[in-house]
Parts: structure tokens; sequence; C-alpha cells
């Protein structure tokens, strides 16, 4: 058990409990001996108090009983006479009746020689007493003669009953007195009360219970006696009252008792226990006596010693318990005391240890202001961790020494990673540039932005471009950062300077004093100072230098590095091809602008030539009209028809004219509009006229195709291009004249919120799906329509699609094949904002619209529309 | 047949301003058709004299644009400027492209313009809108 592994706090531990054993068994044996002393003091306490109580009481009692017998004696006396009269009776039996008849069974009178005795009511059951008288002779050795003979008053017995039969030992309490006859003589009288010794023995038991005097041990036993040869009562100690005590048939004590009687402490001031030898066992047995003062009489306790009470099995239980209780809060409180002085400090010194072992040199030590051992090991402690942490702080200023060696590299390192990662983002931010160069379609701002960042990127203080011209023999200097260098004017040849050697050669080219360099060109105006470093990459496309770049420094700067030449030749060669599209694109740009300004030439000249063309046409067609209609004279049938061929003719030449015209001017963007605010009636009506007179020149499709209008009642103001838009009608009506052989070309017009529209349905041919994609394609007839013998120019249509939507309105077209076509355009009835001076809407009334359709031949079906009231009219009237 | 001859512009007194001769002739017959007289200036020159000589003076100019020696709208501008002669209507008649005379009609103030070649059935119509105070910018 005191193996090396256990703790010193173990040790103690075990140490303390050995210790704490052994003065548990001291302390308990001195516990139990202090018990047994106190019991057995306690014990013999109780014997004397119980002896003396029982003396006391039966001393008042007896007294009592002494004192009602001298009453009734000088009762007797102050009457002078023995009265047999009841007043004497009731006065004894009042004495008798009184609290102590149960100890007092008779009361006798001797006088005269009679004996007067009175019973109590105890004795003879169901009175209230009795009076006997009795005439009997006194024994001569009576305790009574002896009265008789000398007088006095006092106890007397135990003996047998006076006059009773039974064999029952009495007590009397005796007194004489005289009374004086009636012939003078003087005559004793005693007076006397009987107490049965059972009523003593019962006296005490009642006083007993009522003291709570019962001994619940020993063997012993208690004798009232007269002296060493007359017993008066006894009990056992230990008897319970009610039973019967010692049966004491002798007042005559035993040997054994009369010695003990003999050996009794008496007179003592106070009641003592004496121990002596029985006579009878020859053990040890105490005794303790006391005297009843009343009647000389003794009480006398007998008790074996060794029936004393010893400490009882409980007792020990107790004893060990709080032994064992108290010797556990001992080792606790010890070992408290342990732990905190020695085992914990211990405990903590160990930690302390660990911590400053394992580096922590900040630990606080505690326990160091202790003066004992334990303070010595924390001084040390604190020693050694003081030489420690010097040892240490040595140590880690040797690894801080290193780390930081360590650091500086590692920032070196980071800042040569920094350095790249800038050298990346410039490139990155030259390849951002050169993208939004490459968006850049103007070659100056290219050129501009090349320089300036040239500048920037290399640390320059000057750059310029310089450029071959379309000859290939000069470099143009286009782009410069010098403002005195006037971009355009200077230029030099390609074998000249450094521009020209590198443009020449296409290689890069560095000079570290370019002010002394002998083939330097004087053109460095405005430069002066900032060209001394100098550096020349050549700017290639297409694997041919198309110019090249240079840079400068001034003296105070360092040389050009490979670096700076990479970088450069980089930038270069991004830029390039950005530069040359934008001269590509300057080229292009020329191109079509040259070609723009020559189809506007071509409308021109178009316009041109179709004012040449239309002043013959004016002769021939109103001429040919004249001729027609006999301004010149009869004309036959034949004539005419040959007149109305001839005048369709020129007709068509001129619409063709017109429509090349129009065509040209669309595609040049001359076209313009003229729109505003116009009546539709004019034009309504020169359309329908134009149809009429169309049909009327084909007598043959005028028998069969009917042209008709639906109107509205009135028709408003448009704002449009009048002129143009009769062209378009026009152009429609006379389509659906042309494709409709027979039937009817409805002309329609609906006026709706917001834009009025146009519709020409026709019953005519159709159009095939396949040729609705080309309907308004300029140019596009198809073979079917040639085939058909259909005259055309192609253009009508495109231009009248052009037209409407010009306008702000939409042409459709919806057909079917073999049932006819209906061309719809609506126009917007607002005028487009821009456009908007005649806010004025005047709606016209349409009275002087024809509004029927006309027909050449009076069979011609006339519809009205809408049931219109408005009067008809015909302006065109056949001859 | 010959149209039936109205006298509905029997008040219009007109003059014509037309260097081509083939011109000439055909607005002459249809002058001679609606029944307008009509006098003819073959040059441009001297317009304002020769209405001025005219009784009663013309109160109608049908004017070429294109002149040897002058143009239509110079001769607008002495009209406009003539104290007799400025509110007489003025029609520019000629082979001019329409989309490039038309607005220079408007803008120097003419009543109207019509393109050659002239629409016989259409020019009394054309007439009629004009001297109701309407103005007629149209082509053939």
């Amino acid at each position: 058990m005191f193996g090396s592994r256990d703790s010193i706090r173990q040790r103690l531990l075990i140490i303390i409990t050995l210790i704490s054993t052994v003065m548990l068994i001291v302390v308990s044996g001195i516990s139990l001996s202090i018990s047994a002393d106190a019991l057995r003091r306690e014990a013999e306490n109780r014997l004397i108090n119980h002896d003396a109580v029982i003396a006391q009481q039966l001393d008042t009692r007896l007294n009592e009983v002494a004192r009602m017998i001298e009453r009734l004696g000088e009762q007797v006396e102050e009457q002078g006479a023995i009265e047999t009269s009841s007043d004497f009776f009731n006065m004894v039996v009042d004495g008798l009746n009184n609290d102590m008849q149960t100890l007092v069974s008779r009361v006798y009178v001797f006088y005269d020689g009679t004996i007067r005795l009175y019973e109590s009511p105890a004795v003879t059951p169901n009175t209230t007493g009795r009076l006997r008288v009795l005439h009997t002779n006194i024994p001569a050795d009576s305790w009574i003669q002896g009265m008789l003979d000398e007088g006095g008053a006092g106890w007397h017995g135990p003996e047998s009953a006076f006059v009773t039969s039974t064999d029952e030992l009495m007590m009397s309490y005796a007194t004489t007195f005289s009374l004086e006859g009636e012939d003078g003589a003087v005559e004793p009288v005693i007076m006397w009360a009987e107490i049965p010794v059972s009523s003593i023995q019962a006296l005490i038991d009642q006083i007993i219970l009522q003291e709570r005097l019962v001994l619940e041990y020993g063997e012993g036993y208690s004798v009232l006696y007269q002296d060493e040869e007359h017993i008066v009562a006894a009990y056992e100690l230990a008897h319970n009252p009610g039973d019967m005590p010692i049966d004491i048939l002798e007042a005559t004590p035993s040997d054994a008792l009369s010695t003990l009687i003999t050996k009794a402490p008496r007179n003592e001031e106070k009641p003592i226990l004496t121990g002596v030898s029985d006579p009878e066992t020859g053990a040890l047995v105490l005794l303790v006596n006391h005297e009843l003062s009343e009647t000389g009489w003794n009480l006398l306790t007998v008790f074996p010693e060794d029936a004393l009470p010893t400490v009882s099995g409980d007792t020990i239980l107790r004893i060990a318990i709080i032994s064992i209780f108290s010797i556990s809060v001992l080792i606790w409180i010890v070992n408290n005391f342990v732990e905190r002085m020695v085992a914990a400090p211990l405990g903590d010194l160990s930690i302390a240890a660990q911590e400053i072992g394992s580096g922590d040199m900040r630990y606080q030590i505690t326990h160091k202001e202790r003066t004992d051992e334990i303070g010595r090991m924390a001084v040390a402690l604190d020693d050694m961790k003081r030489n420690l942490a010097a040892s240490y702080d040595e140590l880690s200023r040797w690894g801080r020494t290193l780390e930081q060696r360590v650091e500086e590299r590692t920032q070196e390192l980071d800042e040569a990673r920094k350095q790249a990662q800038a050298a990346a983002s410039e490139l990155r931010a030259v390849y951002d540039e050169s993208l939004s160069v490459v968006n850049e379609q103007r070659l100056q701002p290219i050129l501009d932005a090349f320089v300036n960042r040239m500048v920037t990127l290399l640390n320059a203080s000057y750059c310029s471009v310089w450029l071959l011209g379309s000859d290939g023999e000069r470099l143009q200097l286009v782009a410069s950062t010098a403002a005195e260098q006037t971009v355009g004017n200077i230029s030099v040849k390609t074998d000249e300077g450094m521009v020209g050697r590198v443009t020449q050669s296409g290689l890069p080219m560095r000079l570290a004093d370019y002010a002394n360099w002998p083939q330097r060109m004087n053109l460095d105006r405005g430069t002066q100072g900032a060209v001394v470093r100098a550096m020349c990459v050549p700017l290639m496309f297409g694997g041919r230098p198309i110019g090249a770049a240079v840079v400068g420094r001034p003296a105070d700067r360092p040389e050009f590095t490979d670096e700076d030449e990479r970088k450069m030749t980089l930038f270069a060669n991004m830029v390039s091809p950005s530069v040359r599209n934008a001269q590509l694109f300057v080229q292009l740009n020329a191109a079509v602008q040259e070609a723009e300004r020559a189809n506007m030439v071509k409308t021109r000249f178009l316009a041109s030539v179709t004012h040449e063309l239309r002043t013959p046409l004016n002769l021939i067609i109103n001429n040919m009209d004249f001729m027609r209609i006999g301004a010149f004279g009869d004309v036959t049938p034949e004539q005419i028809s040959r007149l109305d061929q001839t005048i369709r003719s020129a007709e068509h030449l001129l619409y063709l004219i017109n429509d090349l015209l129009d065509v040209s001017k669309i595609e040049a963007g001359e076209m313009s509009l003229f729109i505003q605010e116009n009546d539709l009636a004019p034009i309504i009506t020169d359309v329908l006229e134009a149809g009429v007179m169309m049909l009327e020149k084909d007598p043959d499709k005028s028998q069969k195709v009917a042209l008709q209008a639906k109107l509205p009642e009135t028709l408003p103001q448009v704002p449009m291009d009048a002129r143009r838009i009769r062209q378009v009608l026009n152009n429609l009506v006379s389509n659906a004249i042309k494709f409709t052989p027979e039937g009817s070309v409805t002309l329609t017009v609906e006026v709706e919120d917001e834009f009025i529209r146009f519709s020409v349905a026709d019953t005519g041919i159709g159009i095939p799906d396949d040729e609705m994609g080309a309907l308004f394609e300029a140019f596009e007839r198809t073979s079917r329509v040639k085939e058909l013998g259909i005259e055309g120019t192609g253009l009508g249509l495109p231009i009248s699609k052009y037209l409407v939507e010009q306008h702000g309105g939409q042409m459709t077209v919806t057909t079917k094949l073999g049932e006819g076509s209906t061309f719809s355009f609506t126009l917007p009835l607002k005028q487009p904002e821009a456009e908007q001076g005649d806010t004025e809407t005047r709606l016209k009334k349409a009275d002087t619209v024809i509004m029927q359709a006309l027909s050449v031949d009076s069979s011609t079906e006339v519809q009205e529309s809408n049931g219109s009231s408005a009067s008809s009219k015909t302006t065109a009237q056949s001859d | 047949m010959l149209p039936s001859r109205t006298n509905e512009f029997a008040n219009l007194h007109a003059m014509v301003v037309e260097d081509d001769a083939g011109g000439m002739a055909i607005i002459g017959v249809m002058m001679r058709l609606l029944g307008i007289k009509a006098f003819i200036n073959t040059t441009g020159e001297g317009v304002i004299e020769m209405a001025h000589a005219m009784k009663p003076q013309p109160n109608i100019f049908f004017l070429d644009i294109n002149l040897p020696k002058t143009t239509g709208y110079e001769i607008l501008k002495k009209i406009r400027a003539d104290e007799k002669l400025k509110d007489a209507l003025v029609i520019a008649v000629t082979a001019q492209d329409a989309d490039t005379e038309i607005p220079k009609c408007k803008e120097a103030g003419f009543n109207g313009f019509i393109g050659k070649p002239i629409s016989r059935s259409r020019f009394p119509r054309q007439l009629r809108r004009i001297l109701s105070g309407e103005e007629v910018w149209e082509t053939y």
C-alpha cells in the first residue's frame, strides 16, 4: 500500500486513518468508562431518592393517623365522658371516613373495663361504620396493659389484631388520658387506631405509583422495620404496583435481614449507600436507610451490587457511531488541511512545472509567500522559471530573427510576384486598350490613344507614329505627343532616320543617345530634350511594315530595356491591325461616299433626263389626244383605235420614266414627301376617271369589267402627299383592271378612328402563293404576267408600298388564285407631330365626288354607295 | 365630237410663258378647248410689259420654269411685285422633276404646279380647283 505510485496525500490519509482508529478505541474506552460511572451514580441516586421519598411519605401519613387519634382523645377529655352517644360515634366515623380510612381500619377506646370498637366501612362493607362494645380482658403482656400501667402515647406493632379472629398483622397508634368518674375517681382511658400492615404495603404501592418511583431494574427489596427484630413492611424494588409484595407473615425478620438492618447506615445527615456483604450469599449488596421521624421506624433498601445497570449494547453502538462520525469528520478536516497545505500546493507547483516545461514562461507560480518547504519549493521553481524564460527569450529572439529573414525573403518574393502581376495587368491594360481601339473605326483616335498610352506604358516623354503613304515611299507623321509637331505636314523617306530604317528593316531599334546619332533627321522640333533615349518599333500588318512608332526619354531617365522593347512591340502588334483596319475603313468610307455621290448624280441625271423625255411626251400624248377627240379634224374609228394604242404606249413610257426616277430616288434616299392636309375628293375623282379612261381605251374589256366605288358620305381631309397617294391609287386601280378579264374592280374607302383605309378589290386572276413573296420587289414581273401580255414596269407596287409606308401606313394584299385580289393600304389620320402645322381637320361633304361607278357605256352598272344622295356627275365623257 | 364649250372660264384671261414651240401649241389648243383667251410669251422676257399691254389684263399665268434667259421664279417675283398683277393666279407648268420643283414653287409663292404632260382630261378640273382658291400640285 505504500507503493511508489501512491501520492503523498494517500500516504498521509492512511497514517491519519491509523491514528484515528487508535484514538477511536481509546476514546471509546474512556467514554464507556465515564458512561458506566454515570450510570452507577444515577442508579445509586435513584435508590437513595427512592427510599427517601417513600420514607417521607409514610412518615407524613402515619403522623396524620397519630394526630387524628390525639384529637379524638382531646375531644373525649373535653367531654369528660365516654359516651356511647352517636355524637362520639359520628366523630370517630368522621375521622375514619376521611382519607385515612384505607389506612385505619378500626378505632378502639378502652374505658372502665370495656372496649368500644369502631370499624371503618372498609372493614364492614355496606355500612357507614359499626360500633361494637367488647368486654374483654386485656392480656397482661400486651402493650395495652403496658399503656394502662405507664400511660403515654406511641406506635405499636406489628402484631396480631386485637380482637379479630384473623391473623392479620396490625400497626397501632395509642394514646392515654384520664377521665374523672362520677365518684370522682380518675379512670384511665386508652384510645388507639389499628392500621393493617397490608394497608401500609398498599400505601407504599400508592406512593411508588404517585411518585413514579418504580425501579425498572434490580433484584433488591426494601424493608420498613421498627428494629432489627420487628419488620413493618417489605417490598421488592422491581415489583409492579398492584402485585403482591413479599408476604411478610411474620414480623420478625430473618437472621440475615436482621444482620443487614444492624449494618444499615443510620443517623447520617445525608443518606448514603453502604456496601456490605450479604450474610446469606456473601455477595456484595448496597444498603440505604431512611428513618421515619414519626414512628422512629426505618426504611432499608437492599440492592445487589451486580444488579446495578451497566452500559448497554445500544450505548456502545451510539458511542461507536459518534466516534466513527467524529473520526470521519476529523479525517476529513485533516485531509482538507493536508490537501490545502500540502497536496494542493504540491499539485499547483506540479502544474506550474508542467506549464513552464511546456514553455509558458508567464505562468504565475503561487505559494511563494509561504515560509515552509512548499514556499521554498515554489521559490526554487520560480527561479527555474526565470532561468528558463531567459533561455526561451534568447531562443525566440533567434527564432524571430529567422522568421524576419524568412518574412523579408517572402516579401521580396511577394514583391516580385506583384511586379509580375503588375506587368501582367499592364499587358492586360494594353490588351484592353487595344480592344477599345479595335472598336474605334476612326484612324486618328486610334493613333492618339496609341501615342498617349505608349508614353504612360513606357514612362516615356515622347511618342510618335509614322505610317507609310499610299505610294509606299514616304512615311507620314500621323500622331505625336509633341504639340509642335504638326501631324500631316512632316514626312520622311523610307531610308531616312530611325523610323525609315525600322520600317524598311521591319526590326526594332534602340538608341542610348539619339541626340548625337549621326543619321538623325532634324525633325524633332518641339521635342528638345525629350528624346535622348530612343526606341523605334515597326508597325506590322500581314507580315509587312505599315509604319513605325518612336518613343523617347530625356537624358535623366534610363535607357530602354529589352522588356520595354517587348512591351512596345506587343502593343504595336496588337494595335497595328486596328490602324490598318482604320486606314481601310477610311478608304472604304471614301469609296462609299463616292458611290453615294455617284448615285445622287445618277438620280439628278435621271431627273434631268426625264425632263427632256417628258417634254416630247407632252407633245406626243396631248397632240394625239387632241387628234383623237377631233380637235384637228375628223378621225375615223380606225384612227381612234390606233391613236388610243399610241397614247397608251406613250403613257406607258411616261410611267416607266416616272417609276425609274422614283426607284432611283428611293435608292439614293432622295425621295421626299410633302405631307399636308389634303382633300381626298379630287384624288378619288382623278383615280376613278383614270380607271374609266383606261377601260374606255379597251372597248372589249369595258364591256366585261365594272369599276365601282364604295365611299363614305363624307371624305375627311387626310395628311398626305396628295400627288403620291393619287399615284398609289392609280397604280392599284390600273393593276386591278389589267389583271381582271371580267367582273369588277371596286375602290373602297373606309374611315376608322385613327386611320383611313383604301382597298382595291378585283375579281381578277389572283396571285399564286409562290409569287406573293416577290410581289413588292422592284422589277419582279413573273413569267406568268408576261405570258398574259400585261404591260407594266414591275415598279408600281414596290413604289406604292414604299410611299404608303413613308406615310406611316401599311399595305396588305389578300388574294385567291382565279378569284381575285384585294390590295389595301392605310394612312394615319393624324399628321406626324413634326409636320403638324395645320391642326384644323375639316370634313368636306363629298357631294362633288363621283360616287358611282363610271363606265363608258350606259350599260355598265351604276352603283351608289351608302345611299348617298349626292348627285352624280360624269366628268369623263365619251364622244 | 368636240366637247361642248362652256363659258365656265370666260372670265379667265391667261398669259402663258412657254419657250418650246410644241408646248406652246399644246397649251394653246388646251386654252382654246376650254374657251380661255390666252397670250403666249415665248421667252419669258417682257412678261410684265406684255401683261400691262393686255386688255383686259391677265388674271392667270401659266409659267414654264426653265426658260432661255430667265426662270419662272424670276417672272413670278416680278408679277408679285407688280401692283396691277400681284393678285393674279400663277401656275407653274413644267416638265421639271416635280419632287424637286414643287417645294421651290410653293416656297416662291406659286398657286399651283401642273407637271407636263398636261392631262387634257384633268386640266379643266385642276383649273376649277385653282379658281376656287385651292392650290393644285399635280403631275400626269
